[in-house]
């Protein structure tokens, strides 16, 4: 198994058909570098925040916020001072420390960040990688890039577990993985990166010979994909039809 | 059959190229992801995503080093949870494949090395840079830019050196440039 941001649940948001969800990513990122006022940033972020409480529940939908946390501490701490337009809010002598309009431009970076990151949280918190993979097979992705993502995502948790069993080996030949000094550290990784890298190229020849035994690589399609299925097609295109104009006035008009 | 012969009938085999990619996309994850070393005096951490990029730019070629530094620490980043980083980490690091494998395509040298260092390290910063910058600040995003040097850094201690050990032990590898 490997970890990803999915989130199993039974939300709307979960619900909603993934190619849906991936118009309304590709209309709300972008939003955030547009000049939009302070309000409707702050509406878009509200509308956000309330989706992700309301699909996700209150202590996941932190989860991101916690990880951007200190990003936004360093942007508040250090984007003010460098912003000199605006009346001078805060000064220390002669030299001016803080301005209105380095107030507002640090509120613009916050935002827009915070909206960047719930947004596609919230994307990957309510698509699993499967259905991810299949949206971007409906949207053209080529046949063989599609095959490669999958095939290598199968063989990620394969490799995690052949690195720590290479790790545990080399541990048990004497080998220290906590020296203190990042050149001792890297002396002592090394022989182990050799061994997880020759036993993972070592899966390229047999791997390419199953390939090509199963016929794939022809200029006919060997297998084909899973078609994403959705109930209330129609209904799920009007209400996020009915979402983005919203997210556009607000954009516009506030 | 000659060794050039076998070389192009191998790695010409459409089958061969998506079950490289497919690997070496798993395990650039899995070095960027997985691998890391702690820093104690930062409280940082090291990945060990661009030593696999400089090993893949090396050993498969700048096209390998393209797609699967891009494609697997962009997966590293979608399965960590810093999702909003995906497409930008694409670009940086699968243009900084291509730039290392393309610099030392033919010969490993000192100096093309060092050109290899600065390219990758100028596209990958550069490109961290600017998407920072336009995401929350570039005050914030130029602190950034010392510690994507040292990415690189150790992407050229360590990753050069691992190709020529790999290479060492496992000499078929030679075979699998496309």
């Amino acid at each position: 198994m490997i970890t990803t941001t999915y989130v199993p649940g039974n939300s709307f948001l979960h619900k909603t058909d993934p190619r849906i969800k991936t118009i309304l990513l590709l209309t709300t990122v972008p939003l955030f570098f547009f000049p939009l006022s302070i309000t409707a940033m702050i509406m878009i972020l509200i509308l956000l925040t309330g989706t992700a409480i309301y699909s996700l529940g209150f202590s996941r939908f932190l989860q991101p916020i916690k990880m951007i946390l200190p990003i936004l501490v360093f942007v508040t701490i250090l984007t003010p001072p460098f912003i000199r337009g605006g009346d001078a809010i805060l000064s220390i002598g002669e030299t001016v420390i803080l301005t209105t309009e380095g107030i507002t431009q640090t509120l613009r970076l916050i935002l827009r960040f915070s909206g960047i990151t719930l947004s596609f949280y919230l994307f990957f918190a309510t698509t699993s990688i499967n259905y991810f993979i299949l949206t971007l097979n409906w949207f053209k992705l080529p046949y063989r890039v599609a095959l490669i993502v999958t095939i290598a995502l199968r063989y990620i948790p394969y490799m995690i577990t052949i690195y720590n069993n290479i790790k545990d080996a080399h541990k048990l030949r004497g080998n220290d993985y906590n020296k203190k000094k990042l050149k001792e550290k890297l002396n002592s990784i090394f022989p182990t990166l050799v061994s997880v890298l020759i036993h993972a190229i070592k899966l390229i020849p047999a791997l390419s010979m199953a390939l090509e035994l199963k016929g794939i690589g022809l200029e006919t399609k060997r297998s084909t994909y899973s078609v994403i299925v959705s109930s209330n097609l129609a209904l799920q295109i009007i209400t996020s039809g009915g979402i983005v104009l919203l997210t556009i006035l607000i954009a516009l008009f506030i | 059959m000659s060794d050039k012969e076998n070389k192009s009938s191998i790695t010409n085999l459409p089958a061969f190229k998506i079950a490289s990619l497919a690997i070496l996309i798993a395990i650039t994850t899995v070095f960027t992801f997985i691998i890391r070393i702690p820093i104690v005096q930062t409280k940082g951490y090291f990945n060990f995503s661009d030593v696999i990029i400089f090993f893949t730019a090396i050993t498969f070629g700048p096209v390998t080093a393209l797609i699967a530094g891009g494609i697997g620490t962009a997966l590293a980043d979608l399965l960590g949870g810093f999702v909003w980083w995906v497409p930008f980490t694409f670009l940086a690091h699968g243009l900084q494949g291509l730039a290392v494998g393309l610099i030392l395509r033919k010969k490993i040298s000192i100096p093309g090395i060092l050109l290899a260092f600065a390219a990758a390290t100028i596209i990958m910063a550069g490109i961290y840079f600017i998407t920072a910058g336009i995401m929350y600040g570039f005050v914030l995003a130029a602190v950034e830019i010392p510690w994507n040097i040292l990415q690189n850094l150790a992407g050229v201690i360590v990753g050069v050196p691992l190709a020529a050990a790999v290479k060492k032990a496992y000499p078929p590898i030679q075979n699998y440039k496309w």
